[in-house]
């Protein structure tokens, strides 16, 4: 048997070890099948487009996620602060311009940020959350099985006490990242505006997407490919700053 | 007399549809993890259900991932709850992309391959472009061919002429004086010495392809020999003519053909050894697809009658010829005046016998008229059924002109020697016969699913497909690109009617895989430009032939469906 002809990560830097709290360049480029660099990725309003730079600590304590730019000769680029010592898993999701119906796919890398590492225990399941004043919380126990959707009822209180009004940020009012503990298997969906375009997200046949019928309200679409405990970090951009909120969640 | 040369020709046009023994491969039914699917389990092992069994001791399975490193962990086994099923265990996979390649015997000997991937999730990471190895192997090789022509014609030719020499031409020793029939004797041992030589050798060189291995390691082919229901099948025939050649033996030794009628223990002798001869008929078709097809009996029944009819008519043929080398000039005109009567009633049976079971056959196996001239196959058959044609017409002359000259005596030297070029003439065309069957059986026959895809406009790829295809007054430019298994192709259909382009129609293209049962695809082609229809789907799921049907409403219009026959390679 050959090898097969594969889309592929190169040049990636860091190569070693990076430190903590200093502005870390994280670079790379996709050679496509053919050995070539990817140059063209999809472009438009949804948030399927691009290059998403994922970035967490292998126990799902710390997220980055940045829209990296993409130069000519296919070398992608992005200045990153690492806040804690650790061990970092990278999902590099592409949006290549193809024809095809592969609209999207997952590269992976390490980084590894120097110094003692101690993982902390994901916390239990909490259904209120509070970032930078903003109040997020999920409405009623879900009840989460693999590969079955299900939607998940947010609402978002701004400082104030009024509901948060969310501003498009990527395409989508907010992005819902999953991580799954241990395997660290990586999903994402989003909720769109209404009427948006390019913004539901496809898994396998199933299209899971979510709404936002009013201010401060939420839903998110789910599909979990397999059970286990999941980290979601849902991302939205409310009063001109992205926050970026985590919640645990069981799938059996 | 004169609705001879009408019943002739009439039994000739049908043997346009003479297929040999129903012999067919093993086809892939089912697979786990499925083709081209998302498991979000690592799969412990990979299972591979056929349509009949096939033999795991020969089984492949390789499954890798896109850098080429082997995951199986372990020997390929036939499931215990299915014997139509193969099982190889896997290591641990991690997420990524899986090549599943497969190359199994079926019980006919007939190696077969194929290859499908699946991807191990929730993040399989990109597509691969697998570079998916030569899926073409076929039991068409020259030395297996070759082999397998010497077993069959030898056998055949040997039980042949000993039909002739005990029953058919035996009484001229009796009413001519100073004939014998032992020319034909010693044909008849040289040709079972050459198929008991023959079948063992046949043997070989198909265990040799099976395992891979050179012809020459037979320390190593021996024991493999009789692994397979394909060697046990060829050994019994050995054994059978083995006990064929002794009972045969007795036979010759007690008939007295000097004496018009035969002694109790010459009959006792004779019918044991056409028993044997009878037997030994059956062994092919009992160790190839005619034992795995329904109704068995029948298929099985079929099978015989058309190798015996074969044989009588082969084996007599080639007597004639020896016959009239054995006899001394004197004798000759007499002796074949003797045979060649009795010998052409038989031939008739015999030729109406392969016609019948011939005919039942092409029903079975052939699922459209278009496959006879448009698959190798139905080539072959065309081939078989040319040569046998011409045979028959050289048997017809022999029929209507030479016996009955013969019988009246009148110019009879002139037509013996003509009787002697045309039996000659039609002995090599059956030969010839006997290799297109060889070849035939060593075919597999179209798939069925062809008679469901309709009659194909046109037969396409591998490679990037632009057809243009007129159908009731439109015209379709067809286009599938890169036309490459396993990845992402793009369909488009440009519709145009009068040079207009056609639009707001409905355009629905189905996929159907020709060389393996697997549900058929369908998809809605979205209107990209005025009358251009796309979509883009990994539909071509795995290497092997596609049917591509595109159905085409126009709207307020009859829709119409246009086929294609599309080759897809890796």
């Amino acid at each position: 048997m050959q090898a097969a002809h594969t889309w592929t990560l190169v040049h990636f830097t860091p190569a070693g070890p990076v430190q903590a709290g200093k502005p870390t360049t994280v670079s790379f480029t996709i050679l496509q099948p053919n050995g070539r660099p990817l140059t063209a990725f999809k472009r438009g309003p949804g948030p399927h487009t691009g290059v998403h730079l994922i970035i967490v600590r292998r126990d799902l304590s710390t997220i980055i996620h940045r829209h990296p730019p993409v130069t000519s000769d296919g070398r992608i680029a992005e200045t990153v602060t690492f806040p804690e010592p650790g061990p970092y898993r990278v999902v590099i999701d592409a949006y290549p311009q193809t024809t095809g119906p592969v609209p999207n796919f997952q590269v992976f890398s390490t980084i590894t940020v120097a110094g003692a590492y101690t993982p902390e225990p994901l916390p239990p399941f909490r259904a209120s959350e509070t970032v930078d004043g903003y109040h997020v919380t999920l409405h009623g126990t879900p009840h989460l099985r693999a590969i079955v959707p299900a939607l998940l009822d947010f609402t978002v209180t701004a400082p104030n006490g009024k509901p948060a009004a969310f501003t498009p940020w990527f395409g989508a009012l907010a992005h819902a990242i999953f991580f799954r503990r241990g395997s660290l298997d990586y999903f994402h969906t989003h909720v769109c505006a209404p009427g948006a375009t390019g913004c539901t997200s496809v898994f396998g046949a199933s299209r899971v997407t979510g709404t936002s019928a009013a201010p401060g309200r939420l839903k998110v679409g789910v599909l979990v490919p397999v059970a286990g405990t999941w980290r979601l970090f849902l991302q939205c951009q409310v009063g001109g700053h992205v926050i970026t909120v985590p919640f645990t969640l069981h799938v059996s | 007399m004169s609705r001879r040369p009408l019943t002739l020709a009439a039994v000739a046009a049908a043997a346009l549809l003479l297929p040999a023994a129903a012999w067919a491969h093993a086809a892939l039914l089912k697979t786990f993890p499925a083709a081209s699917t998302e498991v979000d389990t690592p799969p412990r092992e990979v299972r591979l259900v056929y349509d009949e069994a096939v033999e795991p001791r020969f089984a492949i399975i390789s499954v890798t991932d896109a850098a080429a490193h082997q995951e199986v962990d372990g020997a390929v086994h036939r499931s215990a709850a299915n014997v139509d099923e193969i099982d190889v265990p896997l290591k641990h996979v991690r997420e990524g992309w899986y090549l599943v390649f497969w190359r199994v015997i079926s019980v006919d000997g007939h190696p077969v391959r194929g290859a499908f991937t699946f991807k191990v999730g929730p993040n399989p990471g990109p597509p691969p472009q697998f570079v998916i190895p030569s899926l073409s192997e076929t039991a068409t090789t020259p030395g297996l061919l070759t082999f397998r022509w010497l077993t069959f014609l030898s056998f055949m030719t040997a039980l042949g002429l000993f039909v002739l020499r005990t029953v058919i031409a035996r009484p001229i020793v009796a009413r001519v004086s100073g004939t014998s029939l032992r020319a034909v004797s010693v044909a008849f041992w040289v040709a079972l010495a050459v198929a008991l030589v023959a079948t063992p050798v046949y043997v070989l060189v198909a265990t040799a392809q099976f395992a891979l291995r050179s012809v020459w390691s037979v320390g190593a082919l021996v024991p493999l020999m009789r692994v397979s229901a394909f060697g046990r099948g060829y050994l019994d025939l050995e054994l059978l003519l083995g006990l064929f050649a002794a009972a045969a033996a007795v036979a010759l030794w007690l008939d007295r053909p000097d004496r018009s009628s035969r002694s109790v223990a010459g009959l006792l002798s004779l019918w044991g050894a056409l028993l044997a001869g009878g037997a030994a008929l059956l062994a092919p078709g009992a160790s190839g697809h005619a034992a795995q097809t329904a109704p068995r009996a029948l298929a099985l029944a079929f099978d015989w009658l058309h190798l015996a009819a074969g044989s009588v008519w082969l084996g007599g043929l080639v007597g004639l010829l020896v016959l009239w080398r054995g006899l001394t000039p004197a004798t000759r005109l007499a002796g074949l005046t003797v045979t060649v009567p009795r010998f052409s009633n038989v031939a008739f049976v015999s030729v109406m016998a392969l016609l019948g079971t011939g005919i039942g056959a092409a029903l079975l196996h052939l699922p459209t008229l278009a496959s006879l001239w448009q698959t190798p196959y139905g080539k072959t058959i065309l081939v078989k059924a040319g040569l046998l044609l011409a045979a028959m017409l050289v048997a017809a002359v022999n029929l209507l002109r030479t016996k009955p000259a013969l019988e009246r005596g009148t110019s009879a030297a002139a037509a013996a020697a003509l009787l002697r070029r045309l039996v000659g003439v039609e002995a090599v065309l059956v030969t010839g016969a006997v290799f297109a069957a060889v070849v035939l059986s060593s075919l597999a026959p179209p798939p069925k699913e062809l008679a469901s895809l309709g009659k194909p406009s046109a037969h396409t790829g591998p490679g990037p497909v632009a057809s243009v295809v007129d159908v009731a007054g439109y015209r379709l430019e067809l286009r599938v690109t890169p036309n490459k298994a396993a990845v992402s192709n793009d369909f488009s259909v440009q519709v145009t009617r009068g040079g207009k382009p056609v639009r707001g129609a409905a355009v629905i293209a189905t996929f159907t895989m020709l060389d393996m049962e697997m549900p058929t695809q369908g998809y809605r082609l979205a209107e990209k430009s005025a009358g251009l229809y796309e979509h883009a789907a990994p539909a071509l799921v795995m290497v092997g032939h596609w049917g591509l049907s595109f159905e085409v409403e126009p709207p307020g219009k009859q829709p119409f469906t246009v086929s294609i026959v599309d080759k897809a390679n890796g």
